[in-house]
């Protein structure tokens, strides 16, 4: 039996291809792991720019006034450091919200499928009228919800697509300061090994950061071509656009 | 499904469903019920989430969905609680879902917006209108250590969930009623003897019912018994050695 349905005074929401739509959320769901995967590495490498900035600090406390530089560099890492740490917490966050949403439209999936099971079964009935309506009500509530959550996983992608930009960021911001940091070991006299070392750990550490950007790009993109799918095939309506997505639409709790 | 009305007086009514011919293999065959009376309807044990869309259809031909304000569910097992959250979407807005006060909390995992009654330990009435009530009764630890049966002394009908259940093969189907209560037998005495844990809970409750006036006990699995066949089965109930399962520890002990 198709896993098409039509169920009539719903509107155009009304239809939908089960089947496609856990295919295309299986899918985003995929690309949405392969990104938090590519950040796994990010609280290592976090906690790695943090020592290397404490112990830049205590060079350029033994270098007195040839380390004034430095040392104010390395506070400005520190803070680029908590940027890092913050966006580390968003991200897994956020993984937490994209298994549990992804979890609801597999759930709300699975009532759609059945819903429209009963509908078929009606449907061979003589006088069911009364329970197609009932059905059909049920099919939009839970077809709604479903819709919100897609919309809510979307939500979710633009802002984990915000933090892999607040990253790409602090990479800049952090070459630019073992750029600087070079700089200043030149002019460091016998401290210039110590500094120099500090600034090729750092470009190193930059280097990790920026790969880990890069393998998030590609799965990135595809995630985000996954979910404009998925909004198209669920067909979500204007009801969880700019909300609190993805929360309830059944019943009211009692 | 087949629906078989086992008792009406104007507008009070009870319909049982069951013997899906489409129900696959593997699912347990299920009774369901429904109740009715001044156009509210009440469900018993209204089966599971497989058996739903089959269900809702053969309900439609008796009784429109949106009057069931009602539905109880004599213990927590998913062949009789897995549907609540469906049943909830297609009724009537506000319905009640009654369950032991023990079990809300497990059952809430299928669907915690809906509206739950603790039913007590002592049981409880519900008044469905027309002079019609039915009465939750104590069944505890038959299996279920929080379970009820349900009476109705007006249709003389004691709904008693799995108690009376017998695994009837398609062959044997037909008649919703037992027919040659010797030859059920067999297909009851082994559910009995491993599903029910209680021999101090079986008496009590045999000697609960020998009280009540039942023309049917009705279960959830298998057929029904009607007239003298109650009799015969509460005297063959009262004798069977149950909890057959204990047997099991005796390589470890």
């Amino acid at each position: 039996m198709a896993e098409t349905t039509r169920v009539s005074g719903a509107g155009t929401h009304g239809r939908i291809d089960s089947r496609r739509i856990q295919h295309a959320a299986g899918e985003l769901f995929t690309e949405c792991l392969n990104v938090f995967n590519a950040f796994s590495n990010l609280n290592e490498l976090s906690e790695d720019l943090r020592v290397l900035s404490l112990n830049a600090e205590l060079a350029a406390g033994r270098a007195g006034d040839s380390g004034r530089a430095v040392r104010a560099l390395t506070q400005y890492t520190r803070e680029l450091v908590n940027r890092l740490n913050q966006a580390r917490e968003s991200i897994i966050k956020l993984n937490s919200e994209t298994h549990r949403r992804n979890a609801a439209v597999l759930r709300d999936l699975h009532a759609l499928r059945t819903l429209e099971r009963t509908h078929r079964a009606c449907e061979r009935e003589e006088d069911c009228r009364e329970t197609e309506e009932a059905l059909n009500k049920a099919h939009e509530r839970r077809r709604q919800e479903m819709a919100d959550y897609v919309v809510a996983l979307t939500t979710d992608l633009q802002n984990l697509s915000a933090l892999n930009s607040t990253v790409a960021e602090v990479i800049a911001q952090s070459d630019s300061i073992a750029t600087n940091m070079a700089v200043e070991a030149a002019l460091a006299g016998s401290h210039e090994a110590e500094f120099r070392t500090v600034a090729e750990t750092m470009r190193g550490y930059v280097e990790d950061l920026r790969n880990m950007v890069d393998s998030a790009a590609v799965p990135m993109k595809k995630a985000e071509e996954r979910s404009r799918t998925l909004i198209n095939l669920a067909g979500s309506g204007t009801r969880g656009q700019g909300t609190s997505h993805g929360e309830g639409g059944g019943k009211e709790e009692n | 499904m087949k629906s078989f009305t086992i008792y009406q007086d104007g507008d009070h009514r009870w319909v049982a469903f069951g013997q899906d011919p489409d129900k696959p293999e593997e699912i347990i065959d299920t009774n369901q019920f429904v109740v009715t009376s001044s156009d509210t309807g009440c469900l018993l044990d209204p089966g599971g989430a497989e058996l739903f869309p089959d269900m809702v259809a053969a309900l439609s031909r008796e009784i429109s969905v949106d009057t069931i304000q009602h539905l109880f569910l004599t213990h927590q097992d998913p062949d009789v609680s897995s549907a609540i959250t469906l049943w909830d979407e297609v009724c009537a807005d506000g319905m009640k879902i009654y369950i032991s006060w023990m079990w809300k909390g497990f059952v809430k995992h299928f669907d915690n917006a809906a509206r739950f009654v603790d039913v007590p330990d002592e049981g409880m009435d519900l008044n469905l209108g027309g002079g019609v009530t039915l009465r939750a009764m104590p069944a505890h630890y038959l299996h279920s250590p929080g379970n009820f049966s349900v009476y109705d002394p007006k249709a003389k009908i004691l709904f008693t969930g799995d108690i009376g259940a017998a695994l009837v093969p398609e062959s044997e189907q037909g008649d919703i009623f037992v027919q040659n209560f010797d030859h059920h037998i067999q297909f009851m005495e082994p559910f009995h003897k491993r599903w029910m844990v209680s021999a101090r809970a079986r008496d009590a409750w045999v000697a609960m019912v020998r009280n009540l006036d039942v023309n049917i006990l009705a279960p959830q699995h298998g057929l029904l018994f009607k007239g003298d066949d109650v009799q015969r089965f509460l005297d063959w109930f009262g004798n069977l050695e149950v909890g057959n399962g204990l047997s099991a520890y005796q390589q470890y002990t």
